[in-house]
C-alpha cells in the first residue's frame, strides 16, 4: 500500500522510519495515521538522485585515485 | 499476548467544538499518565431478600480525569499551556522561529488518545485544570490535572451481523445513551477479528461503513484501533541550567533582572503550580459533565535559594509585593543563532505565603520560598508566557 505524508514536517514514522514532508512511500506495514493517508500518487525516484550523488561519490574516488597514480 | 507502556502513546489537538472528537496527530512522547473512568458505582444494596448484600452495581454520576506527565520540550509544552489558558495570536515565521503569547482565560478543548495496547482510549473535551511545571534532573516536566467531556474505548455490538454486506454497525447504550461520542469519521474500529473505518456517524448508536462481510454475535467486543504514532524532530526539554529567574519591585524590574545571569536570582528549585478549580459537577443532559467551568484562578510559586541576604525575610514579614520573571531558553532557531526557543514567565504581582531559613547540620542556610501568584492591579494581570518555538500557531 502507498501512502503519503501530507503534513509540512519530517516525521518519523513507528515501524517505518522517517518520512519527509510530503514524500510517497510504499510499505507492508498497515498505517493508521491520519497524517499518512493512503494514495495512488507514484512515488518521486528519489533513489535515482541518491544513486546520482553515489555516482559522483564514485567518480570523486576514481579522480583521486588517478591523482594518486600520477604522483 | 500481553502489552508494555513503552510501546504506547499520547495523541492530542485541539478541537473546533469542546467535546466534538477530532483523531490526534500531534503525538507527544509521555512519561506517564493516570487517566481514569471514574463510574462511581456503588453496590445495589436494596431490599430483595436476599442471603447476600448486593446482587449488582448501580451507576453514579462518571467523570474522567487524572494526571498526564510530559516532557517540557518547547513544541508541546505550547499544548499543555493551550489546555490551561488563552492563547493570543502567534507570530513569526519558519525560519526565526514562532511566538505564542499566553494569558488567563479560557482554553481549547482537546482530544486526547492514548494506545493502552489492547485498545486505544480518546478523550473529548479535554481540558487542565491544573498544571505544574517543576524539574526532574535538571529537565522541565509538565505534570497536567486533567478533565474530559467524554471517552470512546471499548464498546459493544447492539444489533447482531449477519454475513455479506454489512454497511451499519449498531452499539450498545449499557454504558451510555450515547455510546458513538468520542467517534468520528476515519476512525478505525476493530470489531472481533475484523477492521473498519467509519464512514458517517449516522446518530448517536449507529455507524455507517463501507460493504463488509461480518458476522457477530450482540455483545461482541469493539474498540478503537491504535494509531500508528508519528514524531517530529523532538527538541530537548527545557533545562534549570538555562533558565534566570528575575524579582524586583514590578514586572519591569523582574524581567530586567532576568535578563542577565548577573542581574538573575540563582535558584537551586523552582516549580510553578497554575489551577483553575474547575468545576464538573454532574448535571442533566450527560452522564459525563457537559461543560468544563473555569472557577477563580490561583497559583503558586516554590523555590528555593542561598540566603544572601535578610531581604527575603523582610519581604514575607511585611507581606510586600515583589514581581518575578522566569526565562528559559533552548536551541537555537534561525541558522545564524540569533533566535532561540524560549519560554518567559512572568508574575506581576507575588507575596511570599511561606520563606523558611532552617538551620541543619553541614547544610547551607536557603530560603525556602512559597510565592502566592496575585492579582496585579497596576498592570491589570496576574501572569503572562511566551513560548517562542518552532511549532506553526495553526497547531496550537
Amino acid at each position: 500500500m502507498k501512502y503519503k505524508n501530507i503534513t509540512k514536517k519530517d516525521l518519523s514514522l513507528v515501524g517505518v522510519g522517517l518520512v519527509k514532508a510530503g514524500e510517497v512511500f510504499e510499505t507492508e506495514v498497515k498505517i493508521n495515521n491520519p497524517n499518512f493517508p493512503v494514495t495512488k500518487e507514484e512515488i518521486k525516484p528519489q533513489i535515482k538522485e541518491e544513486t546520482k550523488v553515489e555516482d559522483n561519490e564514485q567518480t570523486k574516488v576514481e579522480n583521486l585515485s588517478e591523482t594518486n597514480k600520477d604522483k | 499476548m500481553n502489552f508494555f507502556s513503552d510501546q504506547g502513546y499520547l495523541a492530542v489537538i485541539p478541537e473546533v467544538t469542546p467535546g466534538l472528537a477530532v483523531i490526534p496527530t500531534n503525538f507527544v512522547p509521555l512519561v506517564s499518565e493516570t487517566i481514569r473512568t471514574n463510574q462511581n458505582l456503588s453496590a445495589d444494596q436494596r431490599i430483595k431478600g436476599k442471603p447476600w448484600g448486593a446482587n449488582d452495581l448501580l451507576r453514579g454520576a462518571r467523570n474522567q480525569e487524572g494526571e498526564v506527565t510530559i516532557e517540557a520540550d518547547p513544541d508541546n509544552l505550547g499544548h499543555f499551556l493551550n489546555m490551561l489558558m488563552t492563547k493570543g495570536s502567534s507570530s513569526g515565521s519558519a525560519p526565526v522561529g514562532f511566538t505564542h503569547p499566553f494569558l488567563s482565560g479560557t482554553p481549547d478543548s482537546y482530544s486526547m488518545e492514548f494506545n493502552r495496547g489492547a485498545y486505544a482510549i480518546r478523550l473529548v473535551g479535554v481540558q487542565a485544570s491544573e498544571l505544574r511545571l517543576e524539574f526532574q534532573d535538571n529537565r522541565m516536566q509538565v505534570k497536567a490535572q486533567i478533565q474530559a467531556l467524554g471517552q470512546f474505548s471499548v464498546a459493544s455490538l447492539g444489533v447482531a451481523l449477519t454475513g455479506a454486506g454489512m454497511t451499519s454497525i449498531v452499539l450498545d447504550d449499557k454504558y451510555d445513551r450515547e455510546p458513538t461520542k468520542g467517534l468520528v469519521v476515519g476512525d478505525t474500529i476493530v470489531i472481533g477479528t475484523d477492521e473498519v473505518v467509519i464512514t458517517v456517524i449516522v446518530d448517536d448508536v449507529t455507524l455507517t461503513i463501507a460493504s463488509t462481510s461480518l458476522t457477530y454475535s450482540i455483545g461482541e467486543e469493539i474498540h478503537l484501533k491504535a494509531q500508528t504514532a508519528s514524531y517530529t524532530g523532538l527538541a530537548p526539554a527545557f533545562n534549570l541550567g538555562n533558565m534566570l529567574v528575575g524579582l524586583g519591585v514590578d514586572e519591569t524590574a523582574a524581567t530586567s533582572a532576568a535578563g542577565d545571569k548577573s542581574t538573575a536570582t540563582p535558584v537551586h528549585d523552582f516549580a510553578i503550580v497554575i489551577n483553575r478549580n474547575v468545576l464538573t459537577v454532574p448535571r442533566s443532559g450527560s452522564l459525563d459533565p457537559v461543560e468544563i467551568k473555569p472557577q477563580n484562578l490561583e497559583g503558586q510559586i516554590e523555590m528555593k535559594q542561598l540566603l544572601e541576604s535578610a531581604d527575603q525575610r523582610q519581604a514575607f514579614l511585611d507581606k510586600n509585593k515583589q514581581a518575578l520573571t522566569l526565562i528559559v531558553t533552548g536551541e537555537h532557531i534561525k541558522a545564524d543563532f540569533s533566535t532561540y526557543e524560549k519560554m518567559t514567565f512572568k508574575f506581576y504581582n507575588v507575596k511570599l505565603t511561606e520563606n523558611n531559613n532552617n538551620l541543619e547540620i553541614a547544610q547551607y542556610i536557603v530560603d525556602d520560598q512559597k510565592f502566592e501568584i496575585l492579582y496585579d492591579d497596576s498592570d491589570a494581570k496576574a501572569i503572562s508566557v511566551d513560548l517562542v518555538n518552532n511549532t506553526d500557531g495553526s497547531d496550537y
